[in-house]
């Protein structure tokens, strides 16, 4: 299958269907010093990266897997690729999708041009032009806004001063696996005191390793500066590899303003394992809002290390879990400085077998005086093979923190679901609307575009089993 | 409803059959609990007092396991924590399949009244049933500054206003305690404890 694949590559490129200046590459799957070596080599990178590749891969070998969360059982490293350029992953033609997926396209109501970039069929998401007007805009005011690869290259001075500096190769096997192979991501850089008005978009940036699988982001936003990023997208997005680990590190310096929006919605054969940190400064504020619906198995715990007085971190997250899906997704809020204030709002909801787990953390370091922390967990279960699991964890060791917790599970009401039919609503469309209501005050944070796709989609789920 | 002092008991795992429906007291108890709620009806309440003082270290795990359906657990857990103690609590409420109807609720609060003290809480929540009620609640956090102000500012000194105010903490869980079982005085236990505090 792999000499196979490999002569399908070749005359890709003899035959000139890739783009000359991508040469289509792809190592032999499973992995070594070897392969790290190759992907290394083959994005012409600088000794210290190469060097940092081969550190990271020592540690992933000596890591053990974690022993808590989803079953990870069917994860088998070896028979991963680890390196294929993006035109590889994706498929080549409309007619390859599965077809749930294509349904799925049409009826959230993606547009035409989006559903071709998200299906990875077009090379070139067609708003080419605004894209263009934007980056000028970000040119002007010295905005950085670049995939990964090219930063390490045009910027080393500014990616070797942070990249890897939050979440270390030694953080755990996952983010030991992405430091050794990683490719891909975004790389932002925010001056200081600039405030970006429109949110940066992992696919406003046209090329196709967007969504990579093993994707790196870092994003800096330098004191007094604002902004908002987002990745991902409503509509399932279609890969063929089985395993997607990412690593996203963000620092929030003094005054400056971050919020970073996801929408997950990987198609359901993947383990999405993903390590998500943001270190806030002074009076920094930090805000993931996180949205996990698709992915076989999901662990993530989006991180915010409140390093500097007044600091704020804010963690909003909605998990959907339907059959054969694990949501293991979560927050960790670690108050190191004195007025520090957290919250973390979660709402899961389990259907058909799934399964949604809330697994968090906070901590308060001693000598950070009067943080204040506040966690609510809320858990819908419609039916009775679902399961819903929380695990709060709380560290207090500073007389003067405040912390709060609560947690509820329930069903859908049945005098709501029995007042909304004697209107008339059919019941599938009245449980649709109470699920909408019960994740809104998490949907209203993230875009209008995704917050509009993400309630047609949660209507679509609930009829589609019980219509 | 039946009372039951727990504190010094070596039992570590109580089985409620159908119907039976007792109120567990646990005074400064540590170690790991179980309580499994194996008939239908069946109803535990839970409340436990920790005082820690020195340099005390207690941990206490309760878990609430529902086995049938409309079984009813309540876990009231409230510390105060003085010099340099600590308390860990680990709380886990699991409702299998057979759980329906079931009605479960754990609340683990902690007062730290002094610098030194610690606390670390992680209460879980598994649940495998639908139609049931399940909630938790946990804080951590220091005396209420205003309601310290307010006590001292009519006249009484730090200590007595700091006493007024555990008392409060304390007051709320005993109060449900002997409106569950009326032959429990609130405010008896109250002074106990309060004695203990001291």
């Amino acid at each position: 299958m792999a000499s196979k694949k490999k002569n399908l590559a070749f005359n890709d490129y003899q035959y000139g269907f890739s783009m000359p200046e991508h040469s289509v590459h792809k190592t032999a799957s499973g992995l070594s010093r070897a392969v790290v070596e190759e992907i290394s080599q083959v994005k012409k990178e600088a000794p210290w990266m190469r060097d940092f590749r081969l550190r990271s891969f020592a540690i992933f070998e000596k890591k053990p897997m974690p022993s808590f969360g989803a079953d990870l059982s069917g994860i088998n490293f070896a028979d991963i690729t680890y390196y294929l350029k993006a035109t590889d992953t994706q498929s080549q033609t409309w007619e390859d999708l599965p077809k749930e997926i294509k349904e799925t396209y049409d009826r959230i109501g993606v547009p035409e041009a989006e559903k071709k970039f998200l299906a990875g069929v077009s090379a070139q998401y067609e708003s080419e032009v605004v894209y263009e007007s934007i980056n000028r805009e970000l040119d002007r005011l010295g905005v950085i806004f670049c995939d990964m690869d090219t930063a390490v290259k045009k910027y080393p001075e500014l990616v070797k001063e942070y990249f890897g500096k939050l979440i270390p190769p030694q953080d755990n096997k996952f983010a030991a696996l992405n430091s050794a192979v990683w490719s891909g991501g975004s790389f932002v850089y925010i001056p200081k005191g600039v405030k970006v008005a429109l949110p940066l978009q992992a696919y406003f940036r046209i090329n196709s390793e967007a969504f990579g699988q093993f994707e790196r982001t870092l994003i800096i936003a330098d004191e007094g500066s604002s902004v908002h990023y987002s990745e991902g997208c409503t509509a399932p997005v279609y890969r063929r590899a089985s395993l997607h680990s990412a690593v996203v590190e963000i620092f929030v310096k003094k005054n400056a303003h971050v919020r970073y929006t996801t929408v997950q919605n990987w198609s359901k054969n993947i383990y999405n394992l993903v390590t998500k940190r943001a270190r806030a400064e002074e009076n920094a504020v930090m805000e993931w809002i996180d949205c996990n619906l698709g992915s076989h198995v999901t662990m993530k715990y989006p991180a915010v290390y409140l390093a500097g007085r007044g600091a704020r971190g804010e963690v909003l997250s909605i998990a959907y879990a339907g059959a054969g899906q694990h949501q293991d997704a979560g927050a960790k809020m670690v108050h190191l400085a004195s007025d520090t204030t957290s919250r973390v709002i979660s709402k899961s909801i389990s259907k058909d077998g799934g399964i949604t787990s809330y697994r968090g953390l906070v901590h308060v370091a001693s000598g950070a005086k009067n943080a204040r922390a506040s966690v609510v967990c809320d858990a819908l279960l419609l039916d009775d093979i679902s399961r819903s699991d929380t695990y709060p964890t709380m560290n207090i060791k500073e007389e003067s923190a405040e912390l709060t917790h609560e947690a509820t599970v329930e069903k859908i009401g049945e005098e709501k679901l029995f007042y909304l039919q004697s209107r008339g609503i059919k019941k599938e469309d009245a449980e649709g609307m109470l699920v909408n209501g019960f994740i809104d005050p998490v949907a209203k944070e993230i875009p209008l575009e995704y917050s509009i796709e993400l309630s047609r989609l949660i209507s679509m789920e609930m009829k589609g089993s019980i219509g | 409803m039946i009372f039951k002092d727990i504190s010094t008991d070596q039992e570590t795992i109580y089985r409620l059959k159908e119907n039976e429906q007792v109120v567990f007291f646990l005074f400064n108890r540590d170690g790991e609990i179980t309580f499994e709620l194996s008939g239908r009806g069946a109803a535990a309440h839970i409340f436990s007092f920790f005082i820690g003082k020195g340099t005390e270290t207690k941990k206490l795990s309760i878990i609430q396991k529902h086995l049938a359906p409309d079984t009813t657990s309540s876990a009231v857990v409230k510390n105060v924590l003085f010099d340099a103690s600590e308390y860990t609590y680990e709380g886990l409420v699991h409702i299998t399949k057979d759980g329906k109807g079931s009605d479960a609720s754990q609340e683990c609060r902690t007062l730290l009244l002094s610098k030194d003290a610690k606390a670390f809480t992680k209460p879980a929540l598994e649940i495998l049933a639908d139609d049931v009620r399940c909630r938790h609640a946990a804080t951590v956090s220091p005396l209420n500054q205003e309601s310290f102000f307010f006590a001292q500012s009519r006249g009484l000194s730090p200590e007595e206003a700091r006493e007024l105010l555990v008392g409060g903490f304390f007051r709320s869980s005993l109060q449900s305690l002997s409106t569950l079982v009326p032959s429990e005085d609130s405010e008896k236990m109250l002074s106990w404890l309060l004695q203990a505090s001291v």
